[in-house]
């Protein structure tokens, strides 16, 4: 007759043994997950940064497109009409830097779609992190990426003075 | 026949099997692991010097900026080195010309020449496409009305693993500043 002591004692190494097995298929699958992740976000940057590219060549306001405004900053555009829509222009024809508020792009790559959206504020050269209350010389275009196959989203931003 | 005995080989012999499993699985894990870093950091090589070059197209430069523009091959006017000194820089993929120093297949020489010097860029790439757009994103072949460039790289492993070559890859669309500077 087997000792019953014996057979917990069996019972038990497997059972560590199992959990430690399991720990390790963790790990493997943890691991494979962020190499993935880090080729992803590589391109989810690139696209951001692309975007950013098209944006920073474009004039500051609409009413500098072609000509200086009269009064700096009062003469700008205001916040409530921050949009392409509002100038009567479409992607890919905007022509100015807050054209890109409210600005939504799918890019379809290797790695799947990613989409990017754009917003734009006006900020201080002092405190570029948070909004200015009213108009300046500086705005602030704040991009974020996001894939279905990335956990977090990737957000660029860059000010452009005028 | 004792039945202690024989359960204890039985368990043993599958505790055994399940240790061999599980570092058969660790090995392949690292393997791959390897493998998929080495593509992501020859992919990370190639992006930086495809960086430092296009994002100063036409520097220095006033006129004909881009004097070849293909998918395989472009040719283009910097002063990439800051020196005062317009080059002619140009990035080929020689689709044509394999690199004999590893087992991949697909792999093919991705040349960078600055005015006459030659620089292979040896990072096992499989793919190395260029496409050209207007400044309002139409597709254009024409080297005066490029604006914007499209770059996608792709890296594979210079060594199958399990049948298929570990890959990486990015893309890019450069928008150089100075097409906009008069």
């Amino acid at each position: 007759m087997v000792d019953s002591s014996e057979l917990l004692m069996v019972l038990g190494a497997i059972i560590i043994f199992s959990v430690a097995v399991v720990n390790v298929n963790r790990g493997i699958a943890r691991n494979e997950l962020l190499m993935v992740e880090a080729d992803l976000e590589y391109t989810a940057v690139a696209i951001g940064q692309n975007l950013v590219d098209e944006a920073r060549v474009k004039a500051f306001d609409e009413v500098s497109v072609s000509s200086a405004p009269s009064q700096v900053p009062a003469g700008f555009t205001g916040t409530n009409k921050f949009g392409g829509a509002n100038d009567g222009e479409t992607y890919p024809l905007f022509d100015d830097f807050d054209d890109y508020h409210n600005f939504t792009r799918t890019d379809t790559t290797v790695h799947g779609i990613y989409t990017t959206n754009a917003t734009v504020t006006y900020v201080t050269e002092n405190d570029p992190e948070h909004s200015a209350g009213g108009k300046t010389a500086f705005k602030r275009l704040t991009v974020v990426v996001t894939s279905p196959f990335l956990s977090n989203s990737v957000t660029l931003s860059y000010v452009k003075p005028y | 026949m004792n039945i202690g005995i024989v359960g204890s080989f039985v368990t043993a012999g599958i505790l055994i099997i399940s240790l061999l499993s599980l570092r058969l699985s660790l090995y392949r894990n690292a393997t791959q692991s390897a493998l998929d870093l080495m593509c992501m950091m020859n992919v990370q090589a190639v992006s930086e010097i495809v960086e430092h070059d296009f994002t100063k197209i036409g520097y220095g430069a006033s006129a004909d900026i881009i004097s070849a523009a293909d998918s395989n091959q472009v040719t283009f006017l910097s002063d990439i080195n800051d020196d005062g000194t317009v080059n002619t820089v140009t990035w080929r993929y020689n689709r044509d010309v394999p690199i004999p120093s590893t087992p991949n297949p697909n792999d093919h020489q991705l040349r960078r020449t600055v005015d006459g010097t030659v620089n292979d860029i040896q990072l096992t790439v499989t793919s190395f496409s260029l496409d050209y757009f207007t400044a309002t994103g139409t597709v254009t072949s024409n080297p005066d009305s490029i604006r914007q460039l499209r770059v996608v790289v792709i890296c594979q492993a210079p060594e199958a693993y399990g049948g298929r070559y570990a890959q990486s890859s990015w893309q890019k669309t450069y928008i150089p500043i100075n097409f906009y500077i008069e």
